[in-house]
């Protein structure tokens, strides 16, 4: 292989797995809601949409960038996130699944067509002060959008893993994901973890919207995209495991870097499923799925 | 300390419980045996707040706590070791044990009970770093009883301890048992279908079958009663 070649190959891994974080994060929202609450989220994707909807509307507004607006739209996902859970999430708990997914599908159309009213149905993008940027290291090239959303998300995943593993707070989230009943018998207060958990959820998903802003060119349909993608994740890396979630995440990411870099055009696009295709085949509990 | 009163419970359409009534003394063990399907553990899961009554009231040290949630049963110190024993089975037995201490508010008593708890089964002691899906049964059992203890119990309620385990390992268990309730003086509620060996540590008894109270008495009472040794002592 030449020189250059073997750059070129790096150049896509790294940015696999630079994007792969971001693939990661997605799914970790899903999986970690269906962990605590055993639902499946169908409004997922929308409400990474509607986040990034925010950002268009606070730059047109304010002007404000939406790397500027990202931690703004993550504190006010949170609350939102909470209102959901509190108002309709609560209530479907305990029902059966066909009601959850009438529930989520129910807020795609609402979250769907209140885009639609408001912003119109043309593809937008909005410009941000890095998005035509690039950063030299050594001889490869990454750009500026695909780092900053590295960086930002994995440290915002480590966090995540850190308070899991370390804190009072990620010890109930393990505990209600592997026993509900033990969970309550030991006195968690299981519905307050669960609105925490959500409400995090959605806050993630504030935050991620607008860093993927510059690398995706919006409508007020891309939601239900979104959603199957990140079910995607979720499943690939073993229904409900944290770090599988994260490695599919990352496989997903380099799967299609790489789909696009050898294959290109459409073909290449459906690399990354047919990687998901595979991992099931092989693992059918996925990634880091226990053995049934 | 413990006052159940015209319990009724169950699950769907059938009740399990009908018109169920006892109550514990403080620093009391009062066993509550009888076979299979009698309702025992509904009675205590009744009490732990995992299913709510139909009808009826419970009280805990004069307080009607009818109906409430389980996190607020466990922090006025009714506390459950459930049957099957319900541990986390990926984490470590720390983390069940420091997780069997959420209630507490005082996050300063947790090394003391961990403390105390790993005196009572030094065994844990050697398998703390463990996830607790790994070990035995026996082992799991002392889990959940040391994690029931973290909760700092005034009043413990044990749903069927013995249940599948080696008699050499319900030994073990019932003699940490026994120190509890002699040496600590802690409150017991012991649910068990091996009724010997419940009725030999407890001070009272109750006797259930088909959802009803059928005979109550001191312990050693009920050990001679006729109809007990026939049903369940096999003599």
């Amino acid at each position: 292989m030449a020189l250059t070649e073997m750059v070129v190959l790096i150049q896509a891994l790294v940015q696999g797995i630079m994007v792969g974080v971001m693939y990661g994060l997605m799914g970790l929202g899903i999986t970690m809601v269906f962990a605590i609450t055993r639902l499946l989220n169908f409004s997922h994707g929308d409400f990474m949409a509607l986040a990034m909807y925010v950002c268009l509307l606070l730059y047109q507004q304010l002007g404000l960038d939406p790397y500027a607006s990202s931690g703004l739209v993550a504190a006010l996902f949170v609350p939102m996130g909470g209102l959901v859970f509190a108002l309709l999430f609560k209530r479907v708990l305990r029902a059966h699944i066909l009601m959850v997914i009438q529930l989520t599908l129910g807020l795609v159309f609402i979250i769907e067509n209140g885009l639609l009213l408001g912003f119109g149905a043309d593809y937008r993008s909005i410009p941000t002060v890095l998005t035509a940027k690039k950063v030299h290291i050594g001889p490869l090239i990454l750009r500026a959008p695909h780092l900053a959303a590295f960086v930002i998300g994995s440290a915002l995943a480590l966090a995540l893993f850190w308070t899991l593993k370390y804190t009072d707070l990620g010890r109930a989230i393990r505990a209600i994901s592997q026993n509900v009943e033990g969970a309550k018998v030991v006195g968690l207060n299981v519905e307050r973890v669960q609105l925490i958990v959500f409400s995090g959820a959605i806050g993630l998903l504030g935050l991620v919207g607008p860093l993927l802003v510059p690398m995706i060119t919006m409508t007020p349909f891309m939601g239900l995209h979104l959603t199957l993608f990140s079910f995607i994740v979720f499943v690939m890396g073993g229904v409900g495991n944290f770090l599988g979630t994260m490695l599919a995440g990352l496989v997903l990411g380099i799967a299609e870097s790489l789909g696009q870099l050898y294959i290109g055009g459409n073909l290449g696009l459906v690399v990354p499923y047919g990687v998901f295709v595979l991992v099931l085949l092989v693992r059918p509990a996925g990634l880091l799925g226990a053995k049934q | 300390m413990l006052k159940v009163t015209d319990l009724t419970a169950g699950y769907g359409k059938t009740n399990v419980l009908t018109g169920v009534s006892f109550d514990t003394e403080d620093g009391e063990c009062v066993a509550l045996v009888g076979g299979n399907g009698a309702g025992k553990s509904t009675v205590l899961r009744s009490i732990a707040g995992l299913i709510t009554p139909r009808s009826g009231n419970v009280h805990f040290e004069g307080r009607e706590i009818t109906g409430w949630a389980s996190h607020e049963i466990v922090k006025i110190g009714l506390v459950l070791v459930p049957e099957g024993r319900l541990l986390f089975p990926q984490m470590t037995v720390w983390e069940n044990l420091v997780l069997g201490g959420s209630n507490l508010r005082a996050h300063s008593r947790k090394p003391e009970l961990l403390a105390f708890v790993l005196d009572l089964f030094p065994r844990l002691k050697e398998r703390i770093h463990q996830t607790a899906g790994t070990l035995s049964g026996g082992e799991q059992q002392m889990v959940a009883l040391a994690r029931g203890l973290m909760a700092a119990p005034k009043l413990l309620m044990l749903d069927e301890p013995s249940l599948g385990l080696a008699p050499l390992v319900v030994r073990e268990i019932y003699r940490v048992l026994r120190r509890l309730s002699l040496t600590e003086g802690l409150s017991l509620l012991l649910v068990e279908q091996n009724v010997r060996m419940a009725l030999s540590i407890s001070s009272r008894g109750y006797v259930m079958e088909n959802g009803k109270i059928i005979l109550s008495g001191k312990s050693a009472m009920l050990l001679d009663e006729p109809a007990v040794k026939k049903a369940y002592l096999g003599i």
